[in-house]
C-alpha cells in the first residue's frame, strides 16, 4: 500500500455509499454454480485483507474474522458494509488493484444470499424498559386526565439515541426528574380532581351587637326575648354568597320560634326553628351578588311568648354564624369528571365509589389490567384521606397522584411471565400500547382497549385495519412531529441561526412555518396514504404567506397554510424545502457538504464516517488566497487524498442544491457568479440542477425506501437495530415495493414486523 | 406479599409528630450544619466550556505569581489573586485509544469522570461516577439538595450527537453511575423554584399543604411498585428500575431531612422569569442561582455547563454570526482564530461576573468565593486538533483557607486531570489516594 493513501483508507473505508456508481448486475448463467467459498472469499483475500488485517486494519475492519461463509450471520454488520462498498465502488480505493467487473458482481449478489440466509427469524430482539419521554407524557396525561396542560415541558430534556428520543435505553430518570413527576402529579391530579376548598368565614357572636332581649353565652346567644344580635362584614370576593346559621329553640305556645335574617335593613329571610336547643341545625340563605363593600347583618328573634303560669317559654338560641363566599374559580371540566370523578357518590356509598372510580382510572393510567397488589397499594392511601376526614374529591385526588407517580404510569411495562423462554407474542394491552406511542405518540383509546380485553389485536387483519384508522386519525399528526421531526432533523432548525445582516427574511415566525411546511407536507402522505416515494418527488406542498413569498408562489397571504402544486421542477419533495435547506446550511453560507451528508444519511441511510481527527474543515485562508468561488475551492479539498473519498461522495449531491440559499430562497448567482449546480458522482454520472439530482436519487428507491423502512422501525420499537433485525426491515421494504409504497403498507409492515409485536424475555438476576 | 401498613404511613396517617430516633438525617438543616460545620463549609463546582480554547491567547507566558493574564483572561482582573491557572492537565481517557472520532462527546464524558466512555449509540451507555458526584455522595446530606446540575442547552434534539456516541455524553458532565448521566436544568426560572419554592400564593396554601400530607405516603407506594415491579424484569430493565428507585430514596430523605426546617430563601434574592434570550444574561443568571445556591447552602456542589460540548451556536453578542464548532475548526485561518479567542473571552466575561460576585458576598469567615473551589475549562485543548493534554484548566477560590491562589502552575504535560479531582476531593471531606489514571494528589496547590 502506498504510504500517501493511508489516510485514505483510514478516514473513509466503509459505510460510504456512492451515488450513481455501478448498479448491481445479476450473476450470468455459468457452467459451475458460483459458491461463497470459491468466488468470494478469494476475492476479499486477495483485494481487501491486504490493508484490513490485523490490530492495525485500516477502519477497523479486519477481514481475518471473515474467512468462512458462516460469518456471514456471525459477522452480518461487516459484511453489509462490504457489500455497500463494493456496490458503490468504494472499496478498494482508487490506486489499489481492482476485482474484476464480474468478480465484483458475482461477490455482491453472493454475499446479499448469505446475508438473507443468515436470518435468524426467530430472534425478535427486546426493547430496554421504555419510561415515557416528553412528548409522550404530555399527550397520556391530556387523553388520561382531560387536563389540557403541558408538565412535560419543564422535563429536562430526553437524550437521544439512533436518532430518536424513545429509546429505552437511553431514556433515564434522574432525582430532578423525579421531582418534576412528582410535582407533576400532584399539579394535575389538583387541576382534574379539583377539591372544594374550605373557605367558610365564620362570625364571632360573642363580639356581634346585641340590643333587645338577647345576650351571649359561652355556647353563643340566647333570646330570652325578642331581640336583634348585629354584624357588619366586607366580602373579600364579590360574587354568590351563603349565609349558614346554626340555630335552635325551646317550644312554648301555639307556634315555633321564628328567626328573621336580616340583611341592610332588608329581611332577606324567615325560618321555623323548630328542633331543640341541645341540638342546633343549619339554616340557610343565600346572598346573591354580594359587592366588595361593607353590609350589616342582623339575627332576630321575633315572637317571643312566654306564659308564667304554664312556664311555657319560647325562646331561641343561636350557636354560630357562618359566611360563605362564591364557589372557587377553579372548576372541574366535563371530560376530567366523565374520566375521573363521576358523578358525585351515593350518600353512604362514598367508599365504594372511589374503590371503583380508582380502580378505573389505574387501569387507564397503566394501560394495562391491575395486578391486585397495585390495587391495594393504592386503596390504601386513598383511604388514609379518608381517614383524615378530608373530602370526598380529596380522596380521588390524592389517589390519582400516587397512579400519577408510580412506575406503572412512567414506565411501559411488558412483563414477561415468570419461567418464559424464547420468544414470546406480546399480549393484547402490550400490543395496544405499541400501537398508540408509535402512532400517536400517546395512550390507547377505548377502542384500542377494547379490542385488547377481548383479545383481538393479536389477529393480524384487526391489526391493520388499527393502523389504517389510527393513521387516518388526527393524533396521528405525531408522527409528522415526532417521526420526521427526527428522521428530517426538523427539530434542528430551534437552534439554526442564519445571520440576519445576510438573510433579513429570517425570523423565528419563518422558522416555525418551514417546520410546519414539512410537517404538513408529510402528514399529506399519511393522511392520504400516497407514496412514500413522495418524500423525493412530490409535486405539492403547504405554505403559508411568509414562506410563499420565499418560494416566489404568488397568490398566498396570512398566517394560514394552504395545499399548493408545484409550478416547475425547481422544488419537489422535502429535499428542496426550506426546512430542510436551512438546517444544513452554515449561518452565513450554503454548506454543500452538510446537505450532501443529510442526503446520505437520512434519506439512503448510508452516512460516511466523521472526519478523521484533524481534518479540518474548508480553509477560508485558502479560499481567500484562491479567490476562487466555493466550489472550485473546494474542489481542491478533494484533491487532498485524506478527504476525497468521502467529499466526492457528499460534495455533489450538495452542489446539486446550489441553486437553494442558506435559508431555501431560489437563487442564480452567488455574489456575482451564475450559480453552477451540476455535479458529477463517483461512479461518473453527471447531473444538472435539483430536477436531474431528484431523478437521480428516485432512481435508488431501494435505498431509499430499505432506510425509511429501518428508521421507522428503530422509531416504533424504541432501540437501535441489530444485523438480524436488518432481515425484519427487509421485509417491510418489500411490503413497501409490492404496495405500490404506500405509507399504509409501510406503517402495517412494521406494526406487523416480529420485532414489534414480538420480545424475547431477559433473564433475570 | 405484606399487607403490614409501613410504619411511616401509618404516623403520617394519624398526623403524629415523627416520634422516632433523632437521627443526624431529621435534623433541620441549620442545625446540622452547625453541628457539622465547626470549620467552614466549603463548595465545588466545575464550569464547563465546549469546542477548546484559542490556548495562545489563554495560557499566560510567566509562571508563578507574576503572570500577566492573556487576552482571554484578562476579565478576571478583579479576581486574579483568587485563580491559580493549573497548565499541562491531562485528561487521557478523552483520546481515542482505538475508539476513532468522537472526540467533543468523549471529551465531555470523560472531563470529570476519568473514564473512556463506551462507544454507543445508545443501547449500553457506560461511564463512571463524576467527582461532583462522588463529593455530593459524601457532603450532599448536609444540604437540601446534595448537588446542583445547570447549562444553558438542552441536549440535542434530533440526530447523531458525536460520530457514533449517544448525545448523553456530550450533554452531561455530571455521572451518578456508570449509565445515568445526572440530567441538568436549562431554565432559571425552574431552577429557583427547585431551590427555594415556587412561592406561596394564598390559593394555593390549602392543596400545598395536602401535598406535603401525603408527599411520603405516595413516595412509600411509590417505592413499593417499583421493587415489586423490579423482581419481574430482566437484567437490563432492572437498571432502569434501580435509577427509579434511587431517585425516589433521594427525595425521600431530602423531604425527611427538611422536615421543620425552615425556608432558605435568601433576602433580596428574586425571581427569574424564564430563559432571556440573551445568552451571555442567560449564563449570568445560571450563574446568580449556583451563587444563591451556596450562599443559602442550599447546595455545596455544583456542575454548569455554558454550553453542550460540540455546540455550534452563534455568538451574535460579539458579532460572530458563525458557529462556535465550525469556527473551532480554525484550520489555523487567523481570522477563525480571531474569532474563537473572542468567544473564549465571552465565556471568561461571563465568569468574571459570577467570580466579582461571589467575591462580594461576605460570610464573615471570608467571602463565598474564598469557600469554594471552583474549576472552569473543558475537556478540548485545541479545537482543530481535538487534543484532550494541556487543557484550558483554571481553579478560583481558596477552598476555605485549603488553596493558595493568585499563580499560573505549570505542570508537566500529561498530569491526570484526576490528580487535581483527588486533591479537591480531599479538601472536601472525601478522602483518597487513588481515581482512575490519578498519580497522585496534585501539588502546589497549596
Amino acid at each position: 500500500m502506498r504510504p500517501n493513501h493511508k489516510p485514505v483508507l483510514f478516514a473513509c473505508v466503509f459505510g460510504v455509499l456512492a451515488l450513481g456508481s455501478m448498479p448491481p448486475v445479476q450473476s450470468q448463467a455459468k457452467p459451475a454454480p458460483a459458491t461463497f467459498e470459491k468466488d468470494v472469499l478469494p476475492v476479499t483475500a486477495k483485494y481487501c485483507a491486504p490493508c484490513h488485517t490485523g490490530k492495525s486494519a485500516a477502519g477497523g475492519v479486519d477481514f481475518s474474522v471473515l474467512k468462512t461463509k458462516e460469518s456471514a450471520s456471525s459477522q452480518a454488520a461487516i459484511w453489509e458494509r462490504v457489500v455497500r462498498n463494493l456496490k458503490s465502488g468504494a472499496m478498494p480505493p482508487k490506486g489499489s488493484p481492482q476485482p474484476t467487473a464480474l468478480q465484483r458482481t458475482q461477490s455482491i449478489s453472493l454475499i446479499e444470499s448469505a446475508l438473507s440466509a443468515g436470518c435468524n427469524l426467530n430472534d425478535p430482539g427486546r426493547v430496554t424498559l421504555r419510561r415515557l419521554n416528553r412528548t409522550e407524557y404530555n399527550r397520556t396525561i391530556q387523553d388520561l386526565t382531560g387536563v389540557d396542560f403541558r408538565p412535560g415541558d419543564d422535563f429536562p430534556s430526553d437524550d437521544v439515541g439512533y436518532g430518536f428520543d424513545n429509546i429505552g435505553d437511553v431514556l433515564s430518570i434522574s432525582p430532578l426528574l423525579m421531582e418534576k413527576y412528582l410535582d407533576a402529579a400532584s399539579t394535575v391530579a389538583e387541576r382534574a380532581v379539583p377539591v372544594p376548598q374550605n373557605r367558610r368565614i365564620p362570625i364571632d357572636v360573642a363580639k356581634m351587637g346585641l340590643s333587645g332581649g338577647v345576650q351571649a353565652v359561652a355556647a353563643g346567644l340566647v333570646y330570652a326575648s325578642n331581640g336583634e344580635a348585629r354584624t357588619t362584614f366586607t366580602p373579600k370576593v364579590g360574587g354568590d354568597h351563603k349565609i349558614t346559621v346554626l340555630a335552635g329553640s325551646t317550644k312554648g305556645g301555639p307556634e315555633v320560634a321564628k328567626m328573621e335574617v336580616v340583611l341592610d335593613e332588608f329581611r332577606i329571610a324567615q325560618f321555623d326553628v323548630a328542633n331543640p336547643m341541645d341540638k342546633p341545625i343549619s339554616y340557610t340563605v343565600p346572598l346573591p351578588r354580594l359587592e366588595r363593600k361593607a353590609y350589616t347583618l342582623r339575627i332576630r328573634f321575633v315572637n317571643d311568648y312566654y306564659n308564667a303560669e304554664t312556664k311555657e317559654d319560647r325562646n331561641l338560641v343561636v350557636t354560630g354564624v357562618v359566611l360563605d363566599p362564591p364557589a372557587p374559580m377553579q372548576q372541574i371540566t366535563a371530560e376530567s369528571r366523565r374520566l375521573i370523578l363521576g358523578a358525585p357518590p351515593v350518600e353512604g356509598k362514598e367508599w365504594e365509589t372511589a374503590v371503583a372510580r380508582l380502580k378505573a382510572f389505574a387501569t387507564r393510567a397503566y394501560r394495562r389490567p391491575l395486578q391486585p397488589e397495585e390495587e391495594e397499594r393504592i386503596l390504601r392511601v386513598a383511604k388514609l384521606v379518608r381517614d383524615n376526614r378530608e373530602p370526598y374529591e380529596a380522596w380521588i385526588q390524592i389517589g390519582v397522584t400516587a397512579i400519577l407517580a408510580s412506575p406503572g404510569f412512567l414506565f411501559r411495562t411488558e412483563l414477561d411471565p415468570v419461567g418464559a423462554k424464547g420468544a414470546r407474542g406480546l399480549n393484547d394491552y402490550e400490543i395496544a400500547s405499541r400501537l398508540s406511542y408509535f402512532l400517536w405518540s400517546g395512550m390507547p383509546d377505548e377502542t384500542l382497549f377494547s379490542l385488547a380485553a377481548q383479545g383481538k389485536l393479536k389477529n393480524r387483519a384487526v391489526l391493520v385495519a388499527q393502523t389504517k384508522r389510527m393513521l387516518a386519525d388526527k393524533r396521528a399528526f405525531a408522527l409528522a412531529e415526532n417521526f420526521a421531526g427526527q428522521w428530517l432533523e426538523l427539530r434542528k432548525l430551534n437552534t439554526s441561526a442564519p445571520d440576519p445582516t445576510l438573510f433579513p427574511a429570517y425570523s423565528p415566525k419563518l422558522r416555525s412555518a418551514m417546520q410546519m411546511e414539512t410537517m404538513l407536507f408529510f402528514d399529506e402522505i399519511v393522511k392520504s396514504d400516497r407514496s412514500v416515494l413522495d418524500f423525493l418527488s412530490g409535486k405539492f406542498t403547504f405554505v403559508n404567506g411568509d414562506l410563499a413569498k420565499l418560494y416566489g408562489i404568488p397568490g398566498v397571504t396570512g398566517e394560514e397554510f394552504r395545499k399548493v402544486a408545484l409550478p416547475d421542477d425547481r422544488r419537489a419533495g422535502v429535499l428542496t424545502q426550506a426546512s430542510v435547506l436551512t438546517l444544513t446550511s452554515n449561518p452565513t453560507r450554503t454548506s454543500p457538504v452538510k446537505r450532501g451528508k443529510w442526503v446520505l444519511e437520512q434519506i439512503l441511510g448510508t452516512p460516511p464516517p466523521p472526519p478523521p481527527p484533524g481534518a479540518s474543515q474548508l480553509s477560508e485562508a485558502r479560499e481567500k488566497i484562491v479567490g476562487k468561488t466555493l466550489r472550485q475551492r473546494m474542489e481542491m479539498h478533494r484533491k487532498d487524498p485524506a478527504c476525497a473519498t468521502c467529499h466526492q461522495r457528499m460534495d455533489p449531491i450538495g452542489f446539486g442544491l446550489e441553486n437553494f440559499d442558506g435559508i431555501g430562497a431560489w437563487r442564480k448567482l452567488e455574489g456575482d457568479t451564475p450559480v453552477d449546480a451540476s455535479g458529477v458522482l463517483p461512479g461518473g454520472q453527471k447531473f444538472a440542477g435539483p430536477a436531474q439530482l431528484r431523478a437521480i436519487l428516485l432512481g435508488r428507491k431501494k435505498e431509499f425506501v430499505a432506510s425509511l423502512a429501518e428508521k421507522m422501525m428503530v422509531y416504533a420499537t424504541g432501540r437501535g437495530l441489530t444485523a438480524n433485525d436488518k432481515c425484519f426491515a427487509d421485509d417491510v421494504r418489500k411490503r413497501v415495493e409490492d404496495n405500490q409504497y404506500r405509507f399504509s403498507s409501510l406503517i402495517a409492515g412494521v406494526a406487523l414486523s416480529e420485532p414489534f409485536l414480538k420480545r424475547i424475555p431477559e433473564p433475570k438476576r | 406479599m405484606s399487607h403490614s401498613i409501613p410504619r411511616r404511613t401509618f404516623l403520617k396517617g394519624i398526623g403524629t409528630a415523627m416520634s422516632l430516633p433523632l437521627l443526624e438525617a431529621m435534623l433541620p438543616v441549620s442545625a446540622v450544619a452547625q453541628a457539622i460545620d465547626k470549620a467552614r463549609p466549603n463548595r465545588m463546582a466545575f464550569l464547563f466550556v465546549p469546542n477548546g480554547v484559542n490556548m495562545q491567547h489563554w495560557t499566560p507566558a510567566a509562571e508563578g505569581a507574576g503572570f500577566t493574564l492573556p487576552h482571554i483572561l484578562e476579565p478576571l482582573a478583579e479576581v486574579k489573586d483568587s485563580i491559580n491557572i493549573l497548565t499541562g492537565l491531562t485528561q487521557k481517557h478523552a483520546f481515542a485509544n482505538g475508539d476513532g472520532p468522537g472526540d467533543h462527546a468523549r471529551s465531555a464524558a470523560a472531563w470529570l469522570t476519568g473514564v473512556q466512555p463506551k462507544k454507543t449509540k445508545g443501547s449500553d451507555i457506560k461511564l463512571g461516577i463524576s467527582a461532583d458526584q462522588l463529593a455530593a455522595l459524601k457532603v450532599g446530606g448536609r444540604t437540601k439538595f446534595a448537588s446542583l446540575e445547570i447549562g444553558c442547552e438542552r441536549g440535542a434534539q434530533a440526530g447523531d450527537c458525536d460520530s457514533g456516541y449517544s448525545c448523553a455524553y456530550s450533554s452531561s458532565i455530571s455521572w451518578r453511575g456508570e449509565s445515568t448521566p445526572v440530567a441538568k436544568e436549562v431554565n432559571p426560572r425552574l431552577v429557583f423554584e427547585r431551590l427555594f419554592g415556587a412561592g406561596s400564593q394564598a390559593e394555593q396554601s390549602e392543596s400545598q399543604a395536602r401535598r406535603d400530607r401525603y408527599r411520603l405516603s405516595i413516595l412509600d407506594l411509590v417505592l413499593e411498585d417499583a421493587s415489586r415491579l423490579k423482581q419481574r424484569l430482566g437484567i437490563r430493565d432492572q437498571k432502569k428500575m434501580d435509577e427509579y428507585l434511587a431517585a425516589v430514596r433521594e427525595i425521600e430523605v431530602r423531604l425527611q431531612r427538611l422536615e421543620g426546617a425552615e425556608s432558605l430563601a435568601v433576602k433580596g434574592a428574586t425571581r427569574p422569569t424564564g430563559i432571556p434570550s440573551n445568552y451571555g444574561e442567560h449564563i449570568r443568571l445560571m450563574g446568580d442561582m449556583m451563587v444563591l445556591a451556596f450562599q443559602s447552602d442550599t447546595t455545596r456542589v455544583c456542575t454548569f455547563m455554558f454550553a453542550n460540548e460540540g455546540s455550534n451556536r452563534s455568538y451574535r453578542e460579539i458579532g460572530v454570526s458563525e458557529g462556535h464548532h465550525d469556527i473551532s475548526h480554525h484550520g489555523r485561518d487567523e481570522e477563525k482564530l480571531e474569532k474563537k479567542k473572542q468567544i473564549d473571552r465571552f465565556h471568561v466575561e461571563q465568569l468574571a461576573y459570577i467570580l466579582n460576585k461571589m467575591q462580594s458576598i461576605d460570610e464573615g469567615n471570608g467571602t463565598l468565593l474564598d469557600n469554594t473551589m471552583l474549576v472552569y475549562g473543558g475537556g478540548i485543548s485545541d479545537g482543530d486538533r481535538h487534543n484532550h493534554d494541556d487543557l484550558p484548566i483554571l481553579m478560583a477560590g481558596k477552598g476555605a483557607g485549603t488553596i493558595r491562589t493568585g499563580r499560573h502552575v505549570r505542570y508537566s504535560n500529561g498530569t491526570p486531570m484526576n490528580n487535581l479531582f483527588l486533591s479537591l476531593l480531599d479538601r472536601i471531606g472525601v478522602p483518597g489516594e487513588t481515581l482512575g489514571d490519578a498519580t497522585g494528589k496534585l501539588d502546589q496547590l497549596f
